[in-house]
């Protein structure tokens, strides 16, 4: 086969109808699951964790929605399409090993749910005994989730603008208003429930429309041929020498493979973000006391949950066989657009209207688990820890109101400034939360001789050099125009901040760790 | 004793596994080392998962 023998697929009126019914299908039978729950619990509190009830395939298929956004579902091919094989590295080559880590680590949560904590900054306090420690967690939370939630918009809009043909404001704007409408009528908390189907619907369409794309293409020789022949191009259609056929590609410090020091970066970010993501080990805050066979069915789900975002891979590297370079010529979307294209043309209009569907499940599961964060960031973590006494009727109106801010912040960002290479621009935020928050909350978990200036000085810590980014200020302070240097001192920089403060500052009681580290 | 023997063994077999997603993605590159990745990724979390079940199961506290 040769490039330019299969086009380029364009929207039509039909296609537009079956997104729309698709995309409006799923969000009304999430709404619902969530409405449902929303009225048969008791309380706010009970909204927001259940009866911790939980079981493992719940638990499961929950945590493979937020792990998988529109990064992974979505922004993956793009990596693909546009960087080769050296893109494989941000689609999360080894993203299981992250994953299955913060199934081992994050159970743990369960210990801080039964004493009361009902987010993750909340365990933090219980953890530490510091309201001072839950706030600025909440706080920087909230921030670096802001950053993460653009991603989600674009995914959304990116893949509404494709299969139904309108324009990128329109299409911002109808994703918000479905996604707005969607958290306000019963899917704000993102139920464990609800995020469950998104994940089961992510993981089978990524999967099948990953193994289908490879023998669309002509099959895995041909797609490797053409990666191996084809050379990087610009976003805009510039066409540079630089082969993309390897595992690193010299494209510039900036880029995460583009030595091996920068791949070491993006495998250690994999292997703490999937911890070190607060929407993630949130899931067992709500999970019940399980068995060891259902602790196993719970791996075994993840486990192949996590073949998703390599299939979705796979998508990219078959539009790039097929289609050549041609998408780096269009923008905003550019290469992310690979995986929405490749789903028309392999599926037609049913084909590219579920994928549509999968990306909506995967983005809106992730957007509504961070609205729901950030907004109780703001209420529990700083509002009612400042004033205990504010009434729990007065902080679920203002964590609803909340939702208006953190929907149109992002959205207004991705509309200005939309990144050009989706997962490359979200891997900032997660760096900064795989450094904070894997040492912070998770080995909080299991090390007792954590302090709670340890984590306060982490924080800090990750927060500074986050601005150091080589898309920030790293690129005027050299050797952090590097990807691999900034990455690397980030998350090593927080692991080394938090051992050496915890061990010279006083950890709480002995009487106070007791509880928290009570042999089973 | 046997238990800290046992966590270092599984320790270094986990370090291996990391190491090894890419010195074949070096050396091999391609296909083998994309789904190669994955399922040396299984075998870590195979690892993973018979440490938790059988040295440090807590699946049984805090109801």
């Amino acid at each position: 086969m040769n490039v330019g023998d299969i086009l380029i697929p364009t929207p039509t009126a039909e296609s537009a109808i079956a997104v729309t019914i698709a995309i409006a299908g799923m969000l009304a039978v999430s709404a619902g699951i969530g409405l449902y729950y929303y009225k048969k619990a008791k309380s706010f509190d009970e909204w927001m964790v259940g009866h911790r009830d939980m079981g493992p395939i719940i638990t499961g298929f929950a945590l493979i929605a937020t792990w998988m956004s529109g990064w992974a579902i979505f922004g993956n091919a793009g990596l693909s399409y546009t960087y080769g094989w050296s893109g494989s590295w941000l689609i999360g080559l080894m993203n299981l090993m992250g994953l299955s880590l913060c199934v081992v680590l994050g159970y743990r949560m369960r210990r801080y749910a039964a004493l009361g904590a009902k987010t993750v900054p909340e365990a933090a306090r219980i953890r530490f005994d510091s309201r001072l420690v839950q706030g600025l967690a909440g706080i920087t939370m909230a921030i670096l989730l802001l950053v993460y939630s653009i991603g989600q918009f674009k995914a959304m809009a990116s893949v509404w603008k494709l299969t139904t043909g309108t324009d990128w404001l329109f299409s911002l704007v109808i994703t918000a208003v479905l996604c707005a409408a969607y958290i306000a009528i019963g899917g704000y908390t993102g139920t464990n429930v609800s995020m469950a189907l998104q994940g089961a619907i992510l993981m089978v369409v990524g999967i099948v429309f990953g193994v289908a794309s490879i023998f669309w293409a002509g099959g895995p020789a041909q797609i490797a041929n053409s990666i191996a022949n084809s050379t990087f191009v610009k976003p805009g259609g510039n066409v540079t020498s630089i082969s993309i056929g390897g595992y690193t590609a010299p494209l510039g410090a900036s880029f995460p493979a583009f030595d091996w020091f920068g791949v070491m970066g993006a495998m250690f970010m994999f292997l703490f973000m999937a911890t070190g993501f607060p929407h993630n080990i949130a899931r067992f805050i709500g999970c019940k006391k399980t068995t060891k066979k259902e602790y196993s069915i719970l791996m075994v789900i993840v486990a192949v949950g996590c073949l998703t975002p390599l299939m979705v891979g796979a998508m990219g590297f078959a539009g790039r066989s097929v289609w050549g370079a041609q998408l780096m010529s269009s923008g905003p979307i550019y290469g992310d657009a690979a995986a929405a294209l490749v789903s028309m043309s392999v599926g037609g209009t049913v084909g590219g209207a579920i994928f549509a569907m999968a990306v909506f499940a995967a983005a809106v599961s992730t957007l509504a688990g961070m609205v729901m964060i950030m907004a109780t960031n703001i209420t529990r973590d700083l509002i009612a820890n400042a004033r205990p006494k504010t009434s729990s009727k007065g902080l679920l109106g203002l964590s609803r109101l909340l939702v208006i801010p953190f929907v149109v912040i992002p959205l207004w960002w991705t509309y200005t400034s939309p990144p050009p290479v989706l997962a490359e621009f979200m891997s900032g935020s997660a760096v900064a939360q795989a450094g904070i928050f894997f040492f912070v909350i998770a080995v909080s978990m299991y090390w007792k001789r954590a302090t709670k200036w340890g984590a306060v000085a982490t924080i800090i810590y990750g927060m500074v050099m986050a601005l150091m980014h080589p898309a920030v200020y790293g690129a005027r302070f050299p050797p952090f125009n590097s990807w691999g240097v900034w990455a690397m001192a980030l998350m090593f920089g927080c692991a080394a901040v938090y051992v050496v403060v915890s061990l010279l500052t006083k950890p709480v009681s002995e009487e106070k760790l007791a509880k928290l580290f009570e042999k089973s | 004793m046997k238990l800290t023997a046992t966590l270092v063994l599984s320790l270094v077999a986990l370090a291996i596994c990391f190491a090894a997603v890419p010195i074949m993605a070096a050396t091999v590159g391609g296909w083998y080392a994309y789904w190669g990745g994955m399922l040396i990724s299984v075998v870590w979390a195979a690892i993973l998962l018979w440490l938790k079940l059988t040295k440090y199961w807590e699946g049984d506290e805090c109801g």
